[in-house]
């Protein structure tokens, strides 16, 4: 009797250890949640990162078996030397320049039409992303047919208007704008998309006071849409920008950088560095300065999105 | 209406109806590009070798399913679709396993910092990471495994899981009713222990 009364009051006094272990968790929940998936992110983002600065100093084939060597930054001079990465360099301008420029107004003029009212709005606003959730690759090979110069369905076409056959993906001046056609209708929907968001949440008044004003279609867009809408706009270039600075799949399916190397990004050409040719450490060097444009771009983007959102 | 003459010229654009089909056909106009595409595919897989490169392309022809036998019989279909599967589903598993704490602690305790790390991460390009994976996985010997393809891929899934579920999940200022029924239902067993 005494000890179980003992007992008793033992386990009041103490709690168990079961009990010590979840009442640890319970006042330490904050970062116990959270710890899982800050391993998983150290583990597999922060870490690679920061082997991959450490490549990046070292001349590292991975075949041959010669052990790595520190070289400092001499990666990095002979990256700015190396005119094949200059070039894929200005290519990636001309592809970011010349694809934004497309896909952006035209984003942007869809988003418009589809924010209107008429039958048929709700499918049509699913099909039209149809692109941008199809796998990439398996498109790229559909493009791959469709400007097939003998026998593809895109100059057939053109044939009916005249122009005779285009060799999209084998003329050296034709590729950059082949592949930008490809990268535009897959990811126009992705802007539309985005511009649709920015103008549902658009204030109505002020359009209606523009009509009952007198202004036209034309104008009402130019002075009250293009500056009411400009921050999501804003939010649009940006992940493009983002997006066309790593283009690859499309790049590597339809050409592999070719004709010559006349379509080949940084982004390929970094890839086929490292996992063609094996060139570890010289490769990393190009990721690195891939990974900082990227960032600069990103706190772009968070910073625009701070400002406007 | 007073002076609504002097808003459109063409009386023809005020007419409701009239609009909504112009919007209509231009709906179609912006969507057949788009899907053009697609079209082309299902109507190459149900060609023959011989329709499919005819040239002016035929548009008319004796559809064969020959194609979809050629894929699931000969080809190894199942294996690739199997491997994708067991992929996905891994995947899927460790990014919730992980990711849904991690947005529990981002949304109920504030830790954005932490959040934003995760977003920074998702933010850099692949290639930087593939190399150093392909390294690693290489002085590993695990290149050619499940487990190198479902840790490369959380890397993209896990912050998408954890930003999707920062949403879902009630802020602390708010009374939180089920979190507070847990604990007198004796769930949090230290704060309601005597």
């Amino acid at each position: 009797m005494k000890r179980d009364q003992n007992a008793d009051t033992v386990l009041i006094d103490s709690p168990s250890i079961w009990q010590r272990f979840v009442g640890f968790c319970d006042r330490n929940a904050s970062w116990l949640m959270a710890l899982p998936a800050m391993m998983v992110t150290v583990l597999l983002m922060v870490f690679p990162l920061f082997y991959l600065l450490y490549m990046s100093v070292h001349d590292w084939l991975l075949i041959g078996g010669k052990p790595p060597q520190f070289i400092g930054f001499q990666n990095y001079i002979a990256l700015f030397q190396d005119e094949r990465f200059l070039a894929s360099l200005w290519r990636t301008g001309i592809f970011i320049v010349f694809g934004l420029s497309v896909q952006i107004p035209l984003g942007l003029t869809i988003a418009v039409l589809f924010n209107e009212h008429f039958p048929g709005r709700g499918i049509m606003r699913t099909l039209l992303l149809l692109p941008m959730v199809a796998t990439p690759v398996a498109m790229a090979l559909i493009w791959v047919i469709m400007m097939d110069p003998s026998g593809g369905v895109l100059n057939y076409f053109l044939s009916w208007i005249g122009i005779g056959a285009v060799a999209w993906l084998s003329d050296v001046n034709l590729v950059i704008p082949a592949l930008v056609l490809v990268d535009t209708w897959q990811w126009t929907p992705m802007v539309a998309l985005i511009c649709l968001a920015g103008l549902s949440a658009l204030p109505l008044e002020p359009f209606e006071a523009a009509r009952i004003d007198g202004a036209n279609v034309w104008h009402r867009f130019w002075r009250l849409t293009l500056p009411m809408v400009w921050p999501t706009l804003l939010v649009a270039i940006l992940f493009r920008f983002i997006d066309v600075l790593k283009v690859i799949e499309h790049i590597y399916v339809m050409t592999r950088g070719g004709p010559g190397f006349a379509s080949e990004t940084i982004n390929l050409y970094n890839f086929l560095m490292g996992l063609f040719y094996y060139r570890i450490g010289y490769g990393s060097s190009i990721s690195v300065v891939i990974f900082a444009l990227v960032l600069g771009a990103s706190l772009m983007l968070i910073r625009a999105r701070r400002t406007s959102w | 209406m007073v002076g609504s003459g002097r808003l459109t010229r063409s009386p023809a654009r005020h007419n409701p109806a009239f609009r909504k089909a112009l919007l209509f056909v231009l709906g179609i106009m912006v969507l057949v590009p788009f899907l053009f595409p697609f079209f082309w595919m299902l109507l190459g897989s149900i060609k023959t070798e011989v329709d499919f490169m005819a040239y002016p392309p035929v548009w008319l022809f004796r559809p064969t399913i020959e194609n979809y036998v050629k894929v699931f019989v000969e080809n190894d279909f199942g294996t690739f679709a199997l491997n994708s599967t067991i992929v996905a589903a891994f995947t899927t598993f460790f990014a919730l396993l992980f990711g849904i704490p991690g947005a529990y602690a981002v949304a109920r305790y504030k830790r954005t910092g932490f959040a934003l790390i995760v977003l920074a991460a998702r933010m850099a390009p692949g290639i930087a990471f593939l190399l150093p994976w392909f390294v690693l996985f290489v002085q590993l010997r695990l290149t050619n495994t499940y487990f190198a393809l479902v840790t490369s891929h959380l890397i993209f899934t896990l912050p998408l899981i954890l930003w999707m579920m920062i949403g879902f999940i009630p802020r602390r200022s708010s009374r939180r009713p089920w979190s507070m029924a847990a604990r007198f239902g004796g769930l949090c067993s230290a704060s309601s222990s005597p």
